[in-house]
C-alpha cells in the first residue's frame, strides 16, 4: 500500500476542479447554518443532502458532504454564544464562556475564537488522521474473517455502551439496526429473507429513506409536536446580537489566540483520542476538553466568560471531525452517525469503505484527505464573513424550518430509486426515529449496526466456510480472534462503566451552580 | 437533563418509567419471535451449513434481553422527561405527519410539484404557527422555488405535469 502518486495527482486535480471546490463551499455554507439552527444536527443535515449526491461525481459529493459536517460542527457554537442555545449538542460547552462574553458586549470576540480554535484544532486533527488511517489499514489488511467479526461485534458493543447513559437502551438499538440488516437477500447465497411478505422488501431495506427518516423526519416529528403543544413566539432580536454584527467590534488578537494554545492542545488531543472511538463523538470531545481545561488550569477561572473555555470545547468538538473517519476508512466501520452516512455516500459511489480501500481506490481516500484539509479553509472564510448573519438564523421561526426538512425528506429519499415505496419505508424509519428520541434510545447504532450486519455475517459464515462449519474454529481460530472476543466483553464492562453522560452532566450541573 | 429520578410507581405512572416502557418492548419483541417462529426460511439450512433465520432470531433475542434488562435494572424507575409531560399529541401529531406527507407526496407526482407544494407548504407554515396567512403562502411559494431550483441544478427532476419547462 505504497504511496500511489499517479492517484494523488488525479486526486488534485479532481479536488481542485470548480465543481468539487463549489460544492465544499455550499457544504460548508450549509453546514454552519444548520449547526446555528436549534433543532437541526450534523446528521440530519448530511442525511438530507445524501441523496443530492448520486448525481455528482465522487469528489464533489465527499465535498458536499464533508464541508457540511465541518461547518455543522462549528456553526451550533454561534446559537450558543448568541442566544445560550447550543444549535447542536457538541455546542452545549460553548455555552458556560460563550454566553457570558456575549452578554458581556463580547459576543464577536466569542464567535471568532470559537472559530479560530474549531478550525486549528479540526486541521490539526485531518493531518493526525491522514497520518493515522492508512497505518491501521495495514494492520487491518492482516486480519481474516473470525477477526474482521470480533471487531465488528467490539465496536457495536462499545456503540452500545458508549451511545448514552444507558447500556440497555443502547444495545436495543444496535440489536434492531441488526435485525433491519437481516430484511432482504442474505449476503452469500442470495436466499430472500425476513421480508413480512412484502415483495418490496426483498431487495432489503434502502439505506438512504432509513437515515432520512430516522434522522430527518423523526427529529422534525419531534419538533411538531412540541410547537403544537406551545405556541411558538419568535424571539425578539436583542440588541447583544446586533452588537455583533457591527465590524467596529472587538475582534480577537494575535497574542489572545496564542495565549489559548493550552486549551486547543487540549481539545485537540482529546478530541482526536475520542474522534477515533466507535461511540462516544464530538459532544463528548468537547465536555471533556473543557473538564480537563478547566481543572488544569483554574488560575483561568473557566466558566467566568473566558476566550480559554470557548478554545478547550471548540477544539475538542472539531477535533473529533477528521478522526471519526478513522475507523470507517481503516477497518469499514463507521465510528458515528456522521461517519456511516459518509460511509453510505461512498457505498452509492461504488467504493466500499474499508482497508481495500486504499488499494483498489486511492483517488478517492486522497481526495477525501484533501478535501478534509482544504474544508478547513472554507469553514475559516465563511465562518469569518457570515458567521454575524448566521448568528439570526438562529432566530428562524421552527414553523418555517419543519416543513422545509419534511418536504427535502420526502422528495430525497423518492429520488434516491424514484421509488414510492422509499417514501412509505422512510416515514416508517422516521416514526421509528421520533419514538427512539422520546425514549432516549440512541439512534446511532441502529444505523451502524444495520450498516455492519452483511459484513458481520459474510464474515462469520465465510469463517464457517473455511472451518468446515465447526464453529469454535470459525469464531477462535488465532490468538487475536480470542483476544478480540475477550476485549468485547471487557471493553463494553469498562466502557459501560465510564458513565460518560453522566459526566458530561456533571459537568453541566456544576457550570449552571457556578 | 434527559432523565429525573422519580418514583413513578407511586405517582400511578408506572408506564411512564423506564420499567414502563420495557414492558411495552418486551410485548412487541414476543409478537416479533412469535412471527419468526411461524416462518419458514427461519428453519431453513443453506448449503454452507448456515441458518437463514440465525442473526434475525439472535437479534430478535438480544432485543428480548435488552427488553427485558429495562424491566429490572438500576434505572427502572426514572422517569424520562418528556415520556412524562407525554400526553395525546405524542401520539396523533407523528400519526398526521405521516398521512401528510404520504397524501402529499401522492397528490404532488400525480398532479403537479409546482401547483401541489405552496399550497402544502402554506398550510403546514400555517398550522404550525406562522401568521398572518399571507406570510405562510408568501414563505410556501419562496420553499418551493428554492426546492425546486435545488434539485433542478443538480440534475434531478421533480415532477411538473403542468407547468413543464
Amino acid at each position: 500500500m505504497l504511496f500511489n502518486v499517479d492517484a494523488f495527482y488525479e486526486a488534485v486535480n479532481l479536488v481542485l476542479s470548480f465543481e468539487t471546490m463549489m460544492w465544499l463551499a455550499v457544504g460548508v455554507f450549509i453546514g454552519v447554518g444548520v449547526g446555528a439552527m436549534p433543532g437541526l444536527s450534523a446528521s440530519t443535515g448530511v442525511a438530507l443532502m445524501l441523496p443530492l449526491t448520486f448525481t455528482m461525481g465522487q469528489a464533489p459529493a465527499l465535498g458536499l458532504l464533508i464541508g457540511l459536517y465541518k461547518g455543522a460542527i462549528y456553526g451550533g457554537s454561534i446559537s450558543a454564544i448568541s442566544f445560550a442555545t447550543p444549535g447542536t449538542s457538541e455546542a452545549a460547552a460553548t455555552v458556560f464562556d460563550g454566553h457570558k462574553m456575549m452578554q458581556a458586549g463580547k459576543g464577536r470576540k466569542a464567535l471568532l475564537m470559537a472559530l479560530y480554535a474549531s478550525v486549528t484544532a479540526d486541521f490539526l486533527s485531518d493531518v493526525i488522521t491522514v497520518l493515522v488511517a492508512p497505518l491501521l489499514a495495514l494492520v487491518a489488511l492482516q486480519f481474516g474473517p473470525s477477526e474482521r467479526f470480533w471487531l465488528m461485534v467490539l465496536a457495536v458493543c462499545m456503540l452500545g455502551a458508549l451511545s448514552g447513559p444507558h447500556l440497555a437502551k443502547g444495545m436495543l438499538s444496535a440489536a434492531i439496526g441488526l435485525y433491519i440488516g437481516t430484511i432482504g437477500v442474505d449476503p452469500i447465497s442470495s436466499v430472500s429473507r425476513n421480508t413480512f411478505d412484502l415483495w418490496w422488501l426483498a431487495d432489503g431495506v434502502h439505506l438512504v429513506p432509513m437515515v432520512i427518516g430516522v434522522f430527518a423526519m423523526g427529529a422534525m416529528m419531534e419538533k411538531a409536536v412540541e410547537m403544537v403543544k406551545k405556541s411558538q413566539k419568535a424571539s425578539e432580536l436583542g440588541g447583544s446580537v446586533k452588537q455583533m454584527f457591527s465590524t467596529s467590534g472587538e475582534g480577537v488578537s494575535w497574542k489572545e489566540y496564542i495565549s489559548c494554545w493550552r486549551e486547543m492542545g487540549i481539545g485537540l488531543g482529546i478530541g482526536t483520542f475520542v474522534g477515533m472511538l466507535p461511540g462516544l463523538g464530538s459532544t463528548v470531545g468537547a465536555f471533556l476538553s473543557y473538564g480537563v481545561a478547566k481543572q488544569a488550569f483554574p488560575e483561568k477561572k473557566i466558566g467566568t466568560g473566558r476566550l480559554e473555555g470557548i478554545a478547550a470545547a471548540e477544539a475538542g468538538n472539531n477535533a473529533t471531525v477528521g478522526p471519526t473517519l478513522v475507523p470507517l476508512l481503516a477497518f469499514g466501520i463507521p465510528g458515528s452517525a456522521v461517519a456511516a452516512l459518509i460511509g453510505a455516500a461512498l457505498m452509492l459511489q461504488g467504493a466500499t469503505p474499508g482497508p481495500r480501500m486504499f488499494e483498489l481506490f486511492p483517488t478517492i481516500i486522497y481526495s477525501l484527505f484533501l478535501i478534509l484539509l482544504i474544508g478547513n479553509i472554507f469553514n475559516l472564510g465563511i465562518g469569518r464573513i457570515f458567521a454575524f448573519v448566521y448568528a439570526k438564523l438562529g432566530e428562524l421561526p421552527a414553523p418555517l424550518l419543519v416543513p422545509i426538512v419534511m418536504l427535502m425528506a420526502v422528495i430525497g429519499s423518492y429520488s434516491y430509486e424514484n421509488n414510492p415505496y422509499d417514501v412509505i419505508a422512510m416515514l416508517f424509519f422516521g416514526l421509528l426515529g421520533y419514538f427512539m428520541r422520546v425514549f432516549k434510545i440512541p439512534e446511532a447504532p441502529l444505523i451502524i449496526t444495520f450498516l455492519l450486519a452483511p459484513q458481520a455475517e459474510e464474515n462469520l459464515r465465510r469463517g464457517l466456510l473455511i472451518n468446515e462449519g465447526d464453529w469454535m474454529a470459525a469464531l477462535f481460530n488465532s490468538p487475536l480472534a480470542v483476544g478480540l472476543a475477550i476485549a468485547v466483553v471487557v471493553l463494553t464492562y469498562v466502557s459501560s462503566r465510564m458513565r460518560m453522560t453522566e459526566r458530561m452532566q456533571d459537568i453541566a450541573n456544576q457550570e449552571k451552580e457556578d | 437533563m434527559a432523565n429525573h429520578s422519580a418514583d413513578g410507581e407511586s405517582r400511578g405512572n408506572w408506564i411512564r418509567t423506564n420499567r414502563g416502557i420495557g414492558a411495552v418492548l418486551v410485548g412487541i419483541v414476543v409478537l416479533l419471535l412469535i412471527y419468526l417462529s411461524t416462518e419458514e426460511w427461519v428453519y431453513q439450512t443453506l448449503r454452507d451449513g448456515f441458518r437463514l433465520g440465525f442473526f434475525s432470531v439472535f437479534a430478535a433475542f438480544t432485543m428480548l434481553a435488552c427488553a427485558i434488562v429495562l424491566l429490572f435494572d438500576g434505572q427502572k424507575d426514572e422517569v424520562i422527561e418528556d415520556v412524562a409531560r407525554a400526553g395525546k399529541w405524542e401520539f396523533i401529531v407523528p400519526v398526521i405527519v405521516v398521512a401528510v406527507c404520504f397524501g402529499y407526496f401522492k397528490v404532488a407526482w400525480e398532479i403537479d410539484f409546482l401547483l401541489v407544494t405552496p399550497v402544502m407548504m402554506a398550510i403546514g407554515t400555517y398550522a404550525l404557527g406562522v401568521r398572518p396567512i399571507t406570510t405562510a403562502i408568501i414563505a410556501g411559494v419562496i420553499m418551493t422555488i428554492t426546492i425546486y431550483g435545488l434539485f433542478w441544478a443538480i440534475g434531478i427532476e421533480l415532477p411538473t405535469n403542468l407547468f413543464s419547462f
